[in-house]
């Protein structure tokens, strides 16, 4: 027994000791994130070298988002820097909240790489800073395309600089439309009829249909959507006419018309054979290889998707030029006749975190840092690497970006694009509309049901924050 | 046995034989191809072919990351690291409070034993930012948090702070597992060590563990696998590369988006078995020994 009592109070002691210096010392600033001493200008003649951390979620076509900066690393002046890329590939909830924790513990990388929509959030959240004077500071910024700049301002202020940017085309099966039937000059046309609202929604569904009724496709394989959750699917929303946000009131808009057009497309696409019925929740892995061998008609994809194909699953059978000879593409049809085609853009943005997230003090040499990584020598290794769309006006005439047949062919497309909108409820909104989505293509409830459903939970979790028109 | 046996029971024993070793076929093969992809450009079936298709194409390109990527041995000591953290961890405190759960009578020991099944219930995915206070929290003490040497500390963004989350998820298992096997050993043994003037501790160390060995040997075999195969919370938890671990560099050739080359996985995933392999041999004469009983005669 006095063994046992003798343990106790050791025991004892130690938590005892514990517990109060946690309490009477003020927190230990982390080893890796005590703040760096005030990064040094290149006007001394020895300047300090400034560690910098960078974030990406990347996978193997997509690594220049992380090793671009390590790259444009060689090309900064001011400062002497070191920098570590990590490009991350554990999937984006994964990535976001392992960012959202290191922020929050102030041990986040000085750099961090995401979705534009995340703007609104980690600013309001203070994780990163403004970019107003960082895009003052450097006139690399000046050849960003205008309109981007759109897709990383909240509340009037810029928070970070596009790194790359994308549409989202409906891509055809041109050997599947010859089987049908259609003649070169008919194929060479849909995209110019998409584009101006000829060839609308209902139209492609009826083309499908008759592919399967002429057996040139398997039945399901008139049309793929995504198989997994994304925006993409608000471009058939905003085919109908439906809006997203209102700038001028800063408020998330439902149209209710719109979102009950797009949930019965949705389901319409089921019932008419030309997709498969459950099909949400295909596995990305079959999907690709499935639309890269060319056994789907039409189907709605990213052009980033294109190097993807290329590089892992058709290079065996030629690469790009296995794709070019089948694939066309064109906008989304539009769900109304004479309306235009819509594409969804979704801008990747750098972001510069502030030094309550990283715990250091280094925001001046990453926006340093970012200056020479906007630039045409960069951002086109990762356009052309990755097949997306550049984000400076220069790369128009950028040799190696303009010898790219498929980013030239594709670059009209922004004409025609919209952007999911910086707003710090749209998380919750996107969640609502894509759940009651589901459950009307997979006819859990009629899409006027699920419609109605998802207005009436939105205005019950948004409240102030949404216009329903 | 086979003198006992008869024709009739022989003739029994071999179609169950032939049963079990016909439904193990899949399973052999299974693991025959992720043994035969590691070597082969690709595979037809079983088959290695060249990029043609022709049988051939037996290459090491799979293997090479263990010698062109250096971040493998730095993953692995990591993990290595980790597992022995968490299984040490797990044993030690598992065989205490299931010796002290078996054999002390104190108040709220049954209610104890059930929270411990129903917080082993919870996904660990949804503690992640309760745990995340609590590392933060345990990252302010000093030394404590950030200044053990090898494990970092067991605060935020250290090993130790992975070790101490995964014991944490693991002891409910653990301490069930452990409270099983001492409930087996007979009291009488424990009873004359008291009486002969051994503390509890004494009796705990020198007469009981050592008659719980199959015990301990399987617990930790399962404390092993599960700290050298953990991803989330040390993804979740660890936020330099330095200190990310196998089933990370894993998950990292593994992509939503782009293609995957399971040949690479498979060799990496081979790999990643080698060290459980190793354990699983040194622990293996007490596992086989874990139905015959702690003591001879013992229930």
């Amino acid at each position: 027994m006095k063994h046992s009592r003798g343990w106790s109070w050791i025991l004892w002691v130690i938590v005892v000791i514990l517990i109060a210096s946690s309490c009477a010392q003020p927190a230990a600033p982390a080893k890796e994130a005590a703040p760096a001493k005030e990064a040094a200008p290149a006007a001394k003649a020895a300047p300090e070298e400034v560690e910098l951390v960078v974030w990406a979620e990347a996978n193997n076509v997509e690594h220049w988002r992380a090793d671009g900066p390590v790259k444009a690393a060689e090309k900064v002046t001011d400062y002497k820097l070191k920098v570590t890329g990590v490009n991350d590939d554990a999937g984006w909830g994964d990535y976001k909240k392992k960012f959202t924790l290191a922020a929050d513990a102030g041990e986040a990388p000085d750099i961090i790489l995401s979705g534009h929509e995340d703007v609104p959030v980690w600013a309001n959240a203070g994780y990163i800073v403004q970019f107003d004077e960082c895009r003052n500071k450097y006139p690399e910024f000046n050849d960003v395309i205008d309109s981007l700049w759109s897709s990383v301002t909240w509340q009037g202020k810029l928070w970070g600089v596009p790194q790359d940017t994308e549409a989202r085309p409906m891509f055809f099966n041109k050997t599947k439309l010859k089987e049908m039937g259609w003649t070169d000059e008919q194929i060479a046309e849909l995209p110019e009829r998409i584009k101006t609202g000829d060839f609308t929604l209902d139209d492609m569904i009826a083309t499908a249909k008759e592919a399967i009724a002429k057996g040139v496709v398997e039945p399901g394989y008139g049309y793929w959507h995504r198989p997994r959750k994304g925006g993409d699917f608000l471009q058939y929303y905003a085919a109908y006419g439906g809006r997203l946000y209102d700038p001028k009131q800063d408020k998330l808009v439902v149209t209710k018309d719109a979102l009950e057009k797009w949930y019965a497309f949705q389901r319409r696409v089921v019932e008419e054979g030309i997709t498969p019925e459950n099909f949400i929740g295909t596995e990305w892995s079959i999907w690709h290889d499935t639309v890269s061998h060319g056994k789907v008609l039409f189907w709605n994809g990213g052009i980033w998707q294109w190097a993807d194909w290329a590089a892992n699953y058709v290079q065996d059978l030629g690469g790009q030029d296995y794709l070019f000879s089948f694939v066309g593409y064109a906008l989304q049809p539009s769900g109304i006749k004479g309306k235009p085609g819509v594409t969804l853009s979704h801008p990747l943005v750098y972001m510069i975190t502030s030094e309550k997230a990283s715990g250091k003090h280094n925001q001046d040499a990453a926006c340093a840092l970012l200056a020479k990584t906007t630039t045409p020598e960069i951002n086109t290794l990762h356009a052309v690497g990755s097949t997306h769309l550049g984000i400076l006006k220069s790369q128009a005439k950028y040799p190696d970006y303009v010898s790219d047949r498929f980013l030239s062919d594709t670059l009209y497309m922004l004409d025609y694009n919209f952007y999911q909108p910086n707003h710090v409820m749209y998380g919750p909104y996107f969640d609502i509309v894509w759940e009651f989505m589901v459950e009307a293509e997979n006819g859990t409830r009629s899409p006027a049901e699920a419609a109605e459903a998802a207005v009436q939970q939105l205005q019950s979790e948004l409240g102030e924050y949404l216009i329903v028109e | 046995m086979d003198e006992t046996m008869g024709v009739g029971g022989r003739g029994r024993a071999i179609l169950l034989l032939t049963v079990l070793a016909v439904l193990t076929v899949p399973i052999v093969v299974g693991y025959l191809w992720v043994i035969i992809s590691t070597f082969s450009q690709r595979t037809y079936g079983l088959i290695p072919v060249d990029a043609n298709g022709h049988p051939g194409g037996l290459t090491l390109r799979n293997w090479s990351f263990l010698w062109k990527d250096a971040a493998i041995w730095r993953v692995t000591v990591n993990t290595f690291v980790l597992a022995v953290g968490l299984t040490v961890g797990i044993v030690v405190v598992s065989s205490l409070a299931g010796y002290a759960l078996s054999r002390i009578s104190f108040p709220g020991r049954r209610p104890f034993l059930a929270t411990t099944l129903v917080l082993h219930a919870f996904p660990s995915v949804t503690l992640l930012i309760a745990i995340y206070f609590v590392l933060r929290w345990i990252t302010h003490i000093p030394v404590v948090g950030r200044g053990i040497p090898v494990i970092g500390g067991f605060g935020y963004n250290t090993l130790g702070g992975v070790i101490l989350v995964s014991v944490a998820l693991e002891l409910p298992l653990g301490v069930w597992l452990m409270k099983g096997f001492f409930d087996q050993v007979p009291w009488d043994i424990e009873r004359a060590a008291l009486i002969d003037g051994c503390s509890r501790l004494r009796v705990w160390w020198e007469i009981m563990l050592p008659l719980i060995k199959p015990g301990i040997a399987a617990l930790s075999i399962f404390s092993f696998i599960s700290g050298w195969n953990s991803f989330l919370i040390p993804y979740t938890f660890m936020t330099s590369q330095e200190k990310s671990t196998i089933a990370t560099y894993l998950r990292s050739l593994l992509s939503d988006t782009a293609p995957v080359n399971y040949s690479t996985v498979a060799a990496v995933g081979l790999f990643q078995l080698i060290p459980v392999m190793i354990f699983f041999l040194f622990t293996q004469e007490y596992l086989l020994n874990i139905f015959s009983g702690g003591v001879k005669g013992g229930s």
